[in-house]
């Protein structure tokens, strides 16, 4: 296996790319569980509807932009939402509108870009 | 995946319920690797972001880019075992006052994963014992 080391990623014809620092796919029902993930170490099940992501390595700082998107089967979509925590990792909740409450969801995922 | 599940409370919420920390199948591969840096660089990190919360400089605060560097270039610690890596895990994710102090009771437990109850209310429910 060989690994690719640069500072910065471009098209050939010059633009930026921005690939990410870290993603998940977890699964909020039953025994909470991660069903992939890169740059991810562990999840936290905090509460109902209430995930934390920890990253394997740290972010430079919390500015980074986190795309979140959940699906709970029978319910559709919970309204997602999420907190930059820390440098280390991100709160990610998961909210259903219709009855004001958390909602554990079947499928949680976060792309964090930096 | 991995066959060890941490539960454990925070004391300064009270009323929380435990928390479950699920390992990462593709870090613990890493771990078992030995590509882990020292433990210790993770916490050089967490120090300075700490300080930083606590001067009201988070929004605007960034790490000593060699202490960042730090995660990738610093020695690595050599393979571990799976219940080394969960011990590692324990206190890289956990909040350090969560384990580095003693309370009256246990705060953390390593457990198996067959026993961490499928149920969120159940779950909610527990409370961890001496």
């Amino acid at each position: 296996m060989s690994t690719l080391k640069v500072d910065t990623l471009q098209t050939t014809g010059g633009a930026g790319l921005y690939p990410a620092r870290a993603w998940v796919n977890l699964n909020g029902t039953g025994t909470v569980a991660i069903r992939a993930d890169g740059n991810v170490s562990s999840i936290t099940d905090v509460s109902t509807g209430q995930y934390d992501t920890n990253f394997s390595s740290a972010m430079s700082d919390i500015n980074y932009s986190c795309a979140i998107g959940t699906y709970l089967a029978d319910v559709g979509v919970p309204t997602p939402y999420q907190f930059n925590l820390s440098t280390t990792s991100v709160r990610l909740y998961s909210y259903r509108e219709d009855t004001n409450v958390y909602a554990d969801t079947s499928t949680f995922c976060a792309n964090i870009i930096r | 995946m991995s066959s060890y599940r941490v539960i454990f409370e925070d004391p300064d919420q009270p009323e929380a319920p435990a928390m479950v920390l699920v390992p990462s199948d593709n870090w613990l591969e890493e771990a078992k690797a030995g590509l882990l840096p020292p433990i210790s660089v993770y916490w050089v990190l967490q120090d300075d972001e700490q300080q930083a919360i606590a001067e009201g400089r988070h929004d605007t605060f960034k790490h000593d880019q060699e202490k960042h560097a730090a995660q990738w270039t610093a020695p690595r610690i050599g393979p571990l075992t799976e219940e080394e890596a969960i011990e590692y895990l324990v206190m890289k994710d956990i909040p350090r006052h969560i384990w580095s102090q003693e309370y009256n009771r246990p705060m953390f437990k390593i457990v198996k994963t067959e026993d961490v109850p499928s149920d969120r209310s159940f779950r909610n429910a527990w409370r961890i014992a001496a």
